[in-house]
């Protein structure tokens, strides 16, 4: 009877490490509009500071094997904005980021390394390519992946409504001639290193 | 009073009004040493996810550019008075 119990509790305890084990699909296009990426160049007059909240994409993730982590986030170019409306359309231009042929920025993972877990929280380096007026990079930066169960509902304001959360942030530079924005060209003007933050979260609805 | 002396009048105290009333307005307007901006971004909290998020509203901050360019006007405005003043007191001499 204690071995048909032992094995029994066994089985249990396997079934629900596979359940836990599968991986979910977030969703980043985020019905609120929090979701958005800051950039910021240096420029002689003062520096050009933008958002862009046209964020979509979907992110693997499995909370028992953060690693594993997979995919591919989304900005669309023509969400990009500066506060004043010259330089926005100079931005968007086909000079600069020429929104009208590649309408949309991308980002896809393919692996995460120095992966350390603390509770809710793994941190990360993501390595994968990033897409910027058709020219593909490899691009390594650091995450950070939050994991918040159950939060769905309590985000969208419907308590019947469940699902998880997962946020992730990360903070990482490229230079503007790399990816063939006005090549070592107005550097004297606007700076070639890009600073770019990514605030986003991803939504695994359950049925 | 001659044509030439009165738009010179004319044009001295345009210029002076549009000196005074772009840097008033300018400065009441924040003294933005910046770019002139038609939108004004904040930063909020998302509640649940902790996360940062932009608020962006209409708001116009005349820049120094549009500073600039109302005291260029303003310049030549009072240098074209200056000449058209020169030109008028040769006339009455």
């Amino acid at each position: 009877m204690k071995l048909v119990t032992q094995l029994l509790a066994s089985a249990a305890l396997l079934s629900s490490a596979v359940a836990f084990a599968a991986p979910l699909s977030f969703d980043f296009k985020d019905p609120k509009g929090v979701n958005n990426v800051l950039f910021n160049l240096d420029a002689p007059l003062e520096a050009i500071s933008g958002t862009g909240t046209g964020i979509a994409g979907t992110v693997s993730f499995d909370p028992a094997n953060p690693a594993a982590t997979t995919g591919r986030i989304t900005l669309a170019t023509s969400s990009l904005t500066v506060g004043n409306p010259m330089m926005k359309d100079h931005l968007q231009g086909k000079m600069w980021l020429d929104v009208a042929t590649h309408p949309e920025i991308s980002f896809e993972a393919t692996a995460l390394s120095n992966v350390k877990t603390v509770g809710d929280k793994t941190t990360a380096t993501v390595t994968g390519k990033l897409t910027i007026k058709g020219v593909t990079k490899e691009l390594s930066a650091p995450v950070s992946l939050t994991y918040l169960p159950g939060k769905l509902g309590a985000r969208m304001g419907k308590a019947d409504l469940k699902g998880d959360l997962l946020v992730l942030r990360t903070q990482f530079s490229v230079n503007r001639s790399e990816f063939g924005i006005m090549p070592g060209k107005n550097t004297e003007k606007v700076s070639e290193t890009i600073d770019l933050t990514l605030n986003l979260a991803g939504a695994a609805a359950q049925n | 009073m001659t044509t030439t002396s009165n738009t010179a009048k004319v044009l001295r105290w345009t210029a002076l009004l549009l000196l005074l009333g772009s840097l008033g307005a300018w400065g009441l307007g924040g003294a933005n040493r910046g770019w002139t901006r038609t939108e004004s971004t904040t930063i909020a909290r998302d509640e649940i996810t902790g996360l940062d998020y932009p608020v962006t509203t209409r708001a116009f901050q005349p820049g120094v550019d549009l500073l600039g360019a109302a005291l260029g006007l303003a310049a030549v405005l009072g240098a074209v008075s200056w000449k058209l003043s020169r030109k008028a007191a040769a006339q009455a001499t």
